[in-house]
């Protein structure tokens, strides 16, 4: 299937990227190139295999919802931060 | 270089003189630009005092700048040590040097590292491959006495088969995830790049083990293999017939030189087929693609990285982004984001997900009958720079090394001879799961022949 103009935007929105201008035309025509190449599947007879997978035998445990703080892990990940004040991270205004 | 197994026989001055000396070799070969440090003319960073091996820029190591190669995680500050470096560090290694990679392991030359090119120390003008090319050139260089990589699929084997180095990639869930940076994590595996087989089968012992906080990790004890090493024991190995057909000549010969060789050394060797391996290259690319574009959405500038000027919350998400990742990694998150998306889920990621069974269970079949399969790294030895512009000509790069994090077997890279330009060609063992004593039992064994 061809990727298209306005399939590449609601990608774009979808994953917050923008594309620019220039690059647009390249990058429809690889993402179509891929896809394609990727339709190479529709050859193999897969009816009858399971649609979930994982490698890990007898799927992934549960545990116990215990919190667990590390005040140093805060203190590095907060001094490196874009922005934080006050233990919070900063962000520009969400409603205007 | 000395090797690790020597370097675990020195005592503490003898350490010290060791981490002094390297630190001089990797000044003296900065234009190998394998340790970013060297293509940022920066002293290599350290973590304590132990054996120094080289760590690639996607592994945190609290207190290190850790920006899988990306612009996007300029700034950021590692919290923690992942575990596999509290693994090293409780057996006398300490991380030393940060080496280059393909920006979040997308790639299979390095070239797409923010931090610029890394040389294949064999010939300048070639790739040393990727993504971990960095680990590999270091330890082909010589200045490295090892180092850690991570394969997603192929990110170990084939840079070490461009640098003629041992590469390995454990069963997936032996050597846990905590503290890498995810990129597809149903398929990312920590691994060990070195000078010898015994070396990476040491390596990968100090390294694997339950992780109770990665959820992925398989809750097994660990069985210890370096001090079982037996290149003696014969093996049944079978060789992927197609694949060794369609690799370039000189590849060709020197592999079928090589199944020879481990013929008259006593292992029983068997020919199968596996089916075409562009089914593979397709289910990797949804697969990974898809991880990638759910994992990556932790990079929206609130709470590490660069984040970029903007008035508003959402504009900020969308030019942190697209600033902050380069051409590869954003073409796999919008591909990502197109097979989960509505109306495309079904066609693409779960048939993905069901060729991912049948690429599994081909595997298995001939696994019933071999301890061992044997097949070709890549299907040429290193290329030169700018040579594969196409993203697709790249992704075909992979196609004798995905399959196996798909199906999540170990396997290990190791050189088998030179071409006529004198560039490295590989070879790769795969294992059954949790089969790593047979595997290093037979990478020793076809070491050792050819070294003779």
């Amino acid at each position: 299937m061809k990727i298209d103009n306005d399939l590449l935007k609601k990608l774009e929105t979808l994953s917050s990227l923008k594309i620019d201008e220039n690059k647009r035309e390249g990058t429809i025509a690889q993402l179509s190139e891929i896809v394609e190449f990727v339709e190479n599947l529709n050859e193999l007879d897969l009816d009858n295999e399971e649609a979930t997978f994982t490698t890990v035998a007898g799927g992934t445990p549960m545990r116990e919802d215990i919190p667990n703080v590390n005040p140093d892990v805060v203190k590095t990940i907060l001094s490196n931060a874009p922005q934080s004040e006050n233990g919070f991270f900063v962000v520009p205004k969400i409603i205007e | 270089m000395i090797t690790l197994k020597e370097a675990l026989a020195l005592n503490k001055e003898e350490i010290v003189k060791l981490r002094s000396d390297l630190k001089t070799k990797i000044e003296e070969k900065k234009e190998i630009g394998a340790y970013i440090e060297q293509l940022q003319n920066k002293p290599i960073a350290e973590f304590g005092e132990g054996i120094p091996i080289a760590i690639k820029d996607n592994i945190q190591v609290n207190g290190w700048n850790v920006t899988s190669g990306s612009n996007i995680l300029q700034g950021y500050v590692a919290p923690y040590n992942a575990t596999v470096i509290d693994n090293m560090l409780s057996h006398g290694l300490a991380p030393f040097g940060r080496a280059n990679m393909d920006e979040f392991a997308m790639g299979s030359s390095t070239e797409s590292s923010f931090y610029g090119k890394t040389l294949n120390p064999h010939n300048t003008s070639c790739v040393p491959g990727g993504s971990s090319g960095g680990s590999a050139a270091a330890v082909a260089a010589g200045i490295a006495v090892a180092a850690l990589g991570s394969d997603t699929g192929g990110s170990i084997r084939q840079p070490a088969a461009f640098c003629g180095c041992v590469g390995m990639k454990p069963t997936y869930g032996k050597v846990s995830r905590y503290g890498l940076a995810s990129y597809s994590s149903s398929l990312d595996q920590i691994g060990p790049i070195t000078q010898n087989v015994e070396d990476a089968a040491i390596l990968y012992d100090i390294i694997a083990g339950h992780e109770v906080k990665d959820s992925t990790s398989a809750n097994i004890a660990h069985e210890k293999v370096s001090d079982k090493l037996d290149s003696q024991r014969k093996l049944t190995i079978a060789v992927i017939e197609n694949y060794v057909e369609e690799t370039d000549e000189e590849i060709k010969n020197t592999t079928k030189a090589a199944i020879k060789a481990l013929e008259d050394a006593g292992h029983k060797i068997v020919y199968k087929n596996l089916t075409n391996s562009k089914y593979d290259i397709a289910t990797y690319y949804v697969i990974a693609a898809a991880e990638a574009s759910a994992n990556f959405s932790r990079y929206d500038g609130v709470r590490y990285g660069n984040r970029a000027e903007s008035t508003n919350l959402k504009e900020m998400y969308n030019k942190t982004r697209s600033e902050g990742f380069g051409e590869e990694v954003k073409r796999r998150i919008l591909l990502g984001t197109f097979v989960l998306s509505s109306g495309y889920y079904d066609a693409y990621y779960i048939k993905a997900q069901k060729a991912r069974h049948f690429i599994k269970s081909q595997f298995e079949e001939i696994l019933n009958e071999a301890d061992l399969i044997f097949a070709p790294v890549t299907p040429t030895t290193a290329f030169e720079f700018g040579s594969k512009s196409d993203p697709l000509e790249m992704y075909l790069q992979d196609i004798y090394t995905i399959s196996v994090n798909l199906a999540g077997l170990p396997a290990i890279s190791l050189p088998i001879g030179f071409d006529s330009k004198n560039m490295p060609i590989g070879a790769q063992f795969i294992g059954h799961a949790y089969g790593e004593q047979a595997l290093f039992d037979g990478a020793l064994s076809l070491e050792k022949i050819l070294k003779k």
